[in-house]
């Protein structure tokens, strides 16, 4: 307030006694008034001149040149930008296109792995059963052997168990110990 | 002890005359001359090595280019980027020329009525001029009378409008030539009773005074920078009044 009370103060103060005496403002004393204009007008002139003419277009060059830099720079990373994009694209699709490739190449290893595998199987299964059957054979056939000769076998180890405590030879039959032991049907 | 008043004396340096008015070079003009050459300093220094990554001195410059160019921006558009090259030296002007007045022993030519009154009458003059020259005078005429309003009331607000309009130049005159005298004046009425004070009570008494003294003239350097601010700002928006009247 007392900024903007003061000067008005003063200027009326001044205003009364520059009627009573000379000096008081010196704001107020016309006879400078051309002078302070005509050097105001001249220099500002000057110095506008100065400014348009030299130095502000000096800034607005280098502004522009600035502006032009950074966008070509912007341009550049953007040319970079679109051409790693569409690399990573082209990487992508690449992959993707070898994945499929692979999956069908495990695919069909997997089938045919599968198959010789499954024919295997059957092989190693049917040469089993094979030597199964020939084993079962053989059993039955040493079995029906061994039931052949065992009475003769029995009468015979008898007959030397007979001598070799009564002390004298005797010849016995394989039908009267299948007899013996009711298997003379 | 000096008049407060007696720093804003214009003394004559060298006298001259031109067809009947006195042009002598005086104080003011030296300080004018020195603002001009300061102005041109700073921009030449700032300018003299022009690098698209700027120096500090470059910085400095561009970022003063920036200010104004926002302010246009703001405040009238692109359409007042015709008058940037005003603004901008105008700006300059009276800011450098506040501040040179802060100097000890400078003269502040911002503190004269008449040099702030030339200024802003002369934008008074151009804002009108641009005005008349974009619209048309009838159209022109129409910003006193605003629109939207009942016609009785016309003959109360065309008189405000056209006073309002007449006093632009007094107040944009008067605000900046006002504050630079008072701030100017205190200082130097702090600034006595620093003396007075100290030489009566060995230089205790004048402590706080010039503490005072001190903080004020920190407070005048920012109203230097706010005042060249607000002419500017001003000055910006009584163009954008002229070119899209409203």
């Amino acid at each position: 307030m007392l900024r903007y009370t003061l000067p008005f103060c003063l200027l009326i103060a001044d205003t009364i006694s520059a009627s009573e005496e000379k000096g008081g403002m010196p704001q107020l004393n016309p006879e400078s008034f051309s002078s302070q204009i005509f050097w105001l007008i001249s220099l500002f002139i000057i110095l506008f001149l100065i400014n348009h003419y030299f130095f502000l277009p000096k800034i607005k060059n280098i502004r522009k040149k600035r502006d032009e830099t950074i966008q070509g720079y912007l341009d550049d990373a953007k040319k970079l930008n679109d051409s790693f994009n569409s690399l990573v694209e082209k990487m992508n699709k690449e992959f993707e296109e070898v994945k499929i490739e692979q999956n069908a190449l495990i695919k069909k290893t997997f089938e045919e792995n599968k198959k010789i595998f499954d024919k295997k199987i059957l092989e190693i299964n049917n040469d089993f059963e094979d030597k199964k059957n020939k084993l079962n054979s053989d059993i039955d056939e040493n079995k029906k052997m061994i039931t052949k000769e065992l009475p003769k076998l029995c009468v015979d180890l008898s007959d030397k168990l007979y001598e070799k405590i009564m002390g004298e030879k005797k010849k016995g039959s394989v039908d009267d110990f299948k007899k013996l032991i009711g298997d003379d049907k | 002890m000096a008049s407060p008043l007696a720093q804003f004396e214009i003394k004559k340096i060298i006298e001259m005359e031109a067809f009947g008015y006195d042009i002598s070079f005086t104080n003011s003009s030296l300080a004018m001359i020195m603002t001009v050459v300061f102005i041109s300093l700073f921009m030449y220094l700032g300018l003299r090595n022009l690098e698209i990554i700027p120096s500090k001195k470059q910085s400095v410059v561009e970022s003063s280019y920036e200010f104004i160019s926002g302010m246009i921006g703001d405040n009238i558009g692109n359409e007042g980027m015709k008058y940037f090259s005003f603004i901008f030296t105008l700006f300059l002007f009276i800011l450098v020329g506040n501040l040179l007045g802060m100097l000890p022993y400078s003269f502040t030519w911002t503190s004269h009525i008449i040099v702030t009154f030339s200024i802003a009458f002369f934008i008074f003059i151009g804002v009108t001029l641009i005005a008349i020259y974009k619209h048309g005078i009838v159209k022109f005429l129409k910003f006193f009378a605003p629109s939207g309003v009942p016609k009785p009331m016309l003959i109360l607000l065309v008189p405000i409008e056209i006073i309002s309009y007449l006093s632009r130049p007094i107040s944009l005159s008067v605000r900046l030539f006002a504050n630079m005298m008072a701030g100017h004046t205190l200082l130097k009425v702090i600034g006595g009773f620093v003396f007075v004070l100290g030489a009566n009570s060995f230089i205790v008494g004048g402590i706080l005074p010039l503490a005072f003294l001190i903080a004020l003239t920190g407070l005048e350097i920012v109203i230097a920078f706010l005042q060249a601010y607000v002419f500017a700002i001003l000055t910006c928006l009584y163009i954008n009044d002229a070119i899209h009247l409203h």
